[in-house]
């Protein structure tokens, strides 16, 4: 591995196999496998990828719907492993590719900050020490010691977000999570995101806003179908996408 | 010795496992905050929602108890007289409890948790632990309350208090390593098949009877024990009954023979989950 990059990925390829039929009871693997094969679809969601994320920068991946960018994500984060092709990461990886997805509705959201730190890798003694913190953040000072069923969406959103932040990982891996809260939040939390690049070793942004793409990644991939289109710098490769992607729907 | 060596070039995967193998361990080490979060909000979510809480753990073997001692030892008369049988159902009725709550709660815990394990990466063999580990919380309180029982039921409670009741960590290990290795299974075929929680709910119960929870192992015929001794749970209820009844010294051969059943089933259940853990997620 390259001492300047934090991720390498190699010619990764990422099959699905996907059984035809939805339903899956052990009655009818045992009838499948004495009568006939089950029908089994593959999808490729990602072919033969390669490239680097190098040390300290942010690093956008873009792309039209299911072109494998949340497949990628799920890679990066090592959530699940390729089906070829390898994924190297050189540190601690944080991954918040849904909000608030941990939350027990019952608990309040103080034991809510306590049960997704420790899913997000932080120890209870750093969750004790930054929970004001976190608290602060989501603007919650009120109502932190409530259910968290009670909360509205936003807080939801604004809790989970300063849990999220309050990581502060090696490596940052975001998947569209740019627009949460009100104006002011999400100004907050976009400035938050720039402060977490310049501490990590690197972030990895999935964005369909390539407003957000500009304002945080130096360099960017774009997949198309499973495959590579192009990479380089943001501004590059992201006036290119919108050149190609949005002429394209206008042929259409 | 140029064998070996060649043996283990042709042979690469075996080394990997090891290594991931050991990673895992390891990782679930550095996520033992993770672990202590999930029981402990197990425990208080479940106990804040209803008003009875934590009693309706309770609730269910009590009856049972009550039910079992009805028709054992009023109508059939049929129960042994060298120790109180109410005390012999209820610790049975218990552990069993702790035991088959695990591997029922188990089967669906990633279908149930499917948004999280598909978008946080943590070690998911945290949470079918986790529901084990809960279990066997409620089931140590439960034993407090079977002892405070057995105070107030009087001088036929054995030999109380007793040094022995310092060995009842031995079969309470036991039994949470045997309870882990076999949800672990459970968990990752419930991932695979729709159905597991059906046929394992009717396993449940006919495991039930055949594990000596209302009968003591002396009842069962010569000709079938080697049959029931095959079932690893059979040999902890005779430790928990010498401590707890008796206050006597549990029989080493049980411990032994469910120690070892228990570390087999464990070391499986985990490397069966470690097999498949890869593909879970995408089956979720």
């Amino acid at each position: 591995m390259n001492r300047d990059h934090v991720i390498e990925v190699s010619n990764v390829s990422m099959c699905f196999r996907v059984p035809r039929s939805k339903r899956r009871t052990l009655r009818e693997a045992v009838f499948r496998s004495m009568l006939r094969r089950d029908e089994i679809v593959e999808v490729w969601a990602l072919r033969d990828v390669s490239f680097a994320v190098r040390r300290g920068e942010g690093f956008g991946i873009i792309g039209s719907n299911g072109a494998g960018k949340s497949t990628l994500c799920l890679l990066l984060s090592q959530i699940m492993e390729p089906t070829s092709g390898t994924v190297q990461v050189d540190g601690q990886v944080s991954a918040l590719l849904t909000l608030g997805v941990g939350f027990q509705g019952d608990l309040t959201g103080r034991d809510n900050i306590y049960l997704n730190g420790v899913y997000l890798g932080l120890t209870l003694d750093e969750i004790r020490s930054r929970q004001d913190e976190i608290i602060a953040f989501a603007e919650l000072a009120d109502s932190i010691d409530m259910p968290v069923r009670t909360y509205s969406s936003g807080m939801r959103a604004r809790l989970a977000f300063s849990i999220a932040q309050a990581v502060r990982p090696e490596i940052l891996i975001l998947d569209e999570l740019m627009g949460v809260g009100d104006i002011s939040f999400k100004k907050k939390s976009t400035e938050r995101m720039k402060q977490l690049i310049s501490e990590s070793k690197a972030l990895v942004v999935v964005s369909h806003s390539m407003g957000t793409i500009r304002e945080l990644c130096s360099r960017v991939v774009w997949l198309e179908r499973g495959r590579l289109v192009a990479e380089g710098p943001t501004e590059e490769v992201v006036s290119r996408y919108e050149r190609e992607a949005l002429g394209e729907k206008g042929k259409n | 010795m140029p064998e070996v060596a060649g043996q283990l070039d042709s042979n690469p995967g075996a080394w990997e496992r090891m290594r991931t193998m050991q990673s895992t361990l390891a990782n679930l080490w550095q996520r033992r905050h993770l672990l202590r979060m999930l029981v402990s909000s197990n425990l208080k979510r479940q106990n804040k929602n209803t008003v009875l809480g934590y009693l309706w753990w309770l609730l269910d073997p009590m009856l049972m108890t009550a039910v079992y001692y009805v028709l054992v030892a009023v109508l059939f008369k049929r129960h042994d007289k060298d120790s109180p049988y109410v005390f012999f159902l209820m610790v049975g009725l218990l552990s069993w409890k702790a035991f088959s709550d695990s591997l029922a709660q188990s089967v669906l815990v990633f279908k149930g948790q499917a948004p999280l394990v598909r978008s946080i990466g943590f070690p998911k063999v945290v949470l079918p632990l986790s529901i084990v580990l809960s279990n066997g919380i409620y089931f140590m309180i439960a034993l407090l309350v079977a002892f405070g029982l057995g105070l107030a039921y009087g001088p036929s409670w054995g030999t109380w208090p007793s040094l022995y009741y310092l060995l009842l960590p031995i079969p309470i290990i036991i039994q949470l390593v045997m309870a882990a290795g076999f949800s672990l299974i459970v968990c990752t075929l419930g991932v695979f098949f729709h159905d597991t929680a059906n046929i394992l709910n009717h396993i449940l119960r006919m495991w039930f009877f055949l594990t000596p929870v209302l009968y003591p192992l002396t009842r069962v015929p010569t000709k079938l024990l080697p049959v029931f001794r095959l079932n690893p749970f059979s040999e902890i209820l005779p430790i928990y009954r010498d401590i707890i009844i008796h206050g006597r010294m549990p029989l080493l051969s049980d411990i032994l023979y469910s120690a070892a059943a228990a570390l087999v089933v464990g070391v499986f259940g985990y490397l069966f989950f470690r097999r498949y853990e890869g593909r879970l997620v995408q089956r979720l």
